[in-house]
């Protein structure tokens, strides 16, 4: 069973999946500046028309992984799902450090003031990774947050956690901790992002009791840090290891051909590791403040899979990639 | 023409009266709306904050500088409401008060960024919206200053050369690179409040900036020592430093306020200090300190006439 924002979709019902898309997308703060423009009518058309595009392609349902903080709006997300038939399964969780806001982080520069305070009182208040779990726990039982202090009837379906410090740093460990903690709780699929720290915090993940079969290890594609002996370990553990930026070839850091991205597959299921695999473009539909993604979501299926298919990856293979992959990670386990 | 700009329009400097020149409404970091164990009852709070502003009033307040610049609390909705219903002049401002207070969107930026968001702000209106700030924060007290910081600050000071508004920093510990920013990007010392004299304190520093021309503000009054901030003082020891300072014939570069805040997000009330407080008990200190009548009203009516409105 699936949370979607319009509500639960049994898991074989899902059909294609994209892993991990971002309709909307900003980092937080963007809605304080005055240069960027949102004009939600026009974006909305413009996602639709990429759904639809998706839909055409043969998609079925995507992951949303923009998280509490960064541009999601369960409202619109809800509004678009219906006009364009489309699964959407929406994302709490925090992020990389420089995704996290200072209401997160003030609390723990004020603990190290705290030795300098004569009293002994106790700080007023310091977040942990409890406090951090029941605030994302709430966000799949009861609603996510939206703007003007109200939630949303929408609930969120996975959390995803970052880590881009080297080792993570204090916040981040504390968000990853409380998202494995609402996973687990909440029997829903967590999403790591940052293939290159992956190995190290994988254990901290399931020392919270998650099971390995409900965790994604995302941007194991990011040019930057590929490692096919990581992505046949982490497999191997059980993790689903996503290649989810199919399509960004040039122009940032963690691009490359998707040349690449086809031998990566064919690797894996060559391993025996084709049921540990998911595919995504890592869309941005609509960039608040940063630049959206050249390409589209439905460039997975348009582009990618064929590429596949003339690299020797059979249609069955192919069938677990999109669908049995994901239908396994929502699961009864 | 100098004016000031308030959340409900312009008005005349000579219009000011007493003025509080650093409180907030609502203050806290950016991301508190995502918490849900962060949210109040609005109408609660409301109240709160309108009890706060029409208590200063009552003791002679006329203008309310709200301090929290972008995404630190600064709720223009409710700045207006406020000023409406209490009729005091409430001015709300742009600017940041350093890293933990600077949402990411904000993170990589430079100098030019800064200096085009806060004109814009200043000129045109804050956000979205065609509300006018008044002042331009500079926070951050880190040191070695971070890059963020001193972008900045670089913009605040190229804003104020442009728009002709004042810079009120919130960081006493950064204040040698503060003032070396400042310099370079030649802004005049009298457009600027150095704030947090008294969180920190140095009788010769703050006789030195104020020699040189700068604001020198003790802006905490009422976070006394039984608080729990490591940099709470005793209200009596603010006392001295003013007289100290009119003894020096400083008092024209004299700035006091309470940085109070009606609501502090995720955190609820502020216990710590009160807008009203500073007329109520803070004068009458000055008064046995033997503090003059007439230095009084240069406090808190003259200087914040001369320093605040937009040139």
């Amino acid at each position: 069973m699936a949370i979607t924002v319009n509500g639960p979709v049994p898991d074989d019902r899902l059909g294609i999946v994209a892993a991990h898309e971002h309709l909307l997308y900003g980092l937080p703060g963007w809605h304080d500046d005055p240069a960027v423009l949102f004009d939600r009518p026009k974006v909305f058309d413009a996602l639709l028309a990429a759904l639809r595009e998706f839909k055409a392609a043969g998609g079925n349902s995507l992951m949303d992984a923009s998280g509490t903080l960064c541009g999601r709006d369960p409202e619109f997300l809800k509004a678009l799902s219906a006009a364009a038939g489309i699964n959407i399964i929406a994302s709490c969780g925090l992020g990389a450090q420089e995704l996290i806001p200072g209401y997160f982080g003030l609390p723990l520069a004020e603990r190290a003031l705290r030795e300098q305070r004569r009293d002994g009182e106790p700080p007023l208040w310091i977040p942990d990774a409890g406090y951090i779990g029941g605030m994302l726990g709430a966000e799949m039982s009861d609603g996510m947050p939206m703007a003007g202090m109200v939630r949303s009837r929408a609930c969120a379906g996975f959390v995803l956690c970052a880590c881009s410090a080297q080792p993570a740093s204090e916040i981040e460990e504390m968000a990853i901790r409380g998202a494995a903690m609402a996973a687990r709780r909440h029997d829903v699929p967590l999403r790591l992002e940052g293939g290159a720290h992956a190995p190290r915090l994988f254990p901290l993940i399931t020392a919270e009791g998650l099971a390995a079969g409900r965790v994604v290890i995302g941007h194991c594609d990011d040019a930057r840090c590929l490692d096919s002996a990581r992505d046949r370990e982490l497999a191997s553990q059980g993790a689903y290891v996503a290649y989810d930026h199919v399509g960004w070839q040039d122009g940032s850091p963690h691009a490359m051909p998707d040349a690449q991205r086809v031998q990566q597959v064919k690797d894996m299921v060559a391993a025996g590791y084709a049921e540990r695999v998911l595919l995504s473009c890592g869309t941005v539909g609509c960039g608040l403040g940063v630049p959206a993604s050249k390409h589209g979501m439905s460039h997975l299926l348009k582009d990618f899979v064929p590429r596949l298919s003339g690299a020797g990856v059979g249609d069955s293979a192919l069938h677990t990639l999109l669908v049995e992959n994901p239908r396994r990670l929502f699961a009864q386990l | 023409m100098a004016h000031l700009n308030t959340v409900l329009g312009t008005l005349h400097p000579e219009e000011m009266g007493i003025t509080a020149v650093h409180e907030h409404i609502l203050f806290g970091p950016p991301g508190w709306e995502a918490d849900p164990g962060a949210w109040f009852k609005m109408g609660k709070v409301f109240e709160k904050c309108y009890n706060d502003l029409m208590d200063f009033k009552l003791q002679g307040g006329a203008t309310f500088i709200d301090a929290s610049g972008i995404g630190s609390g600064r709720e223009l909705d409710v700045h207006i409401k406020l000023a409406s219903a209490t009729g005091l002049h409430v001015v709300a401002s742009t600017g940041f008060l350093g890293e933990l207070f600077t949402a990411p969107h904000f993170h990589a930026r430079d100098a030019d960024y800064f200096e085009t968001l806060f004109v814009h702000e200043l000129t045109v209106g804050m956000g979205r919206t065609r509300v006018k700030a008044g002042v331009i924060n500079a926070g951050g007290g880190a040191q070695p200053m971070t890059r963020l910081d001193a972008a900045q600050h670089r913009g605040a000071a190229r804003a104020a050369r442009k728009t002709g508004a004042a810079v009120m920093t919130h960081a006493i510990n950064a204040l040698d690179e503060q003032l070396a920013i400042f310099r370079e990007e030649k802004l005049d010392p009298a457009r600027i409040i150095l704030g947090g004299c008294d969180t920190r304190l140095d009788l010769e520093r703050d006789k030195r900036v104020a020699k040189a021309g700068c604001y020198v503000a003790y802006d905490h009054v009422g976070l006394e020592s039984w608080s729990r901030m490591a940099h709470a003082l005793p209200d009596q020891r603010r006392a001295e430093l003013v007289k100290a300072m009119l003894d020096a014939e400083l008092g024209d570069r004299l700035i006091v306020s309470a940085g109070s805040s009606g609501w502090v997000l995720g955190q609820g009330e502020d216990h710590l200090s009160n807008v009203g407080n500073v007329l109520r008990y803070f004068v009458p200190r000055l008064a046995a300190a033997g503090v003059a009548e007439a230095d009084v009203r240069r406090i808190f009516a003259d200087n914040p006439k001369r320093v605040l409105p937009i040139q």
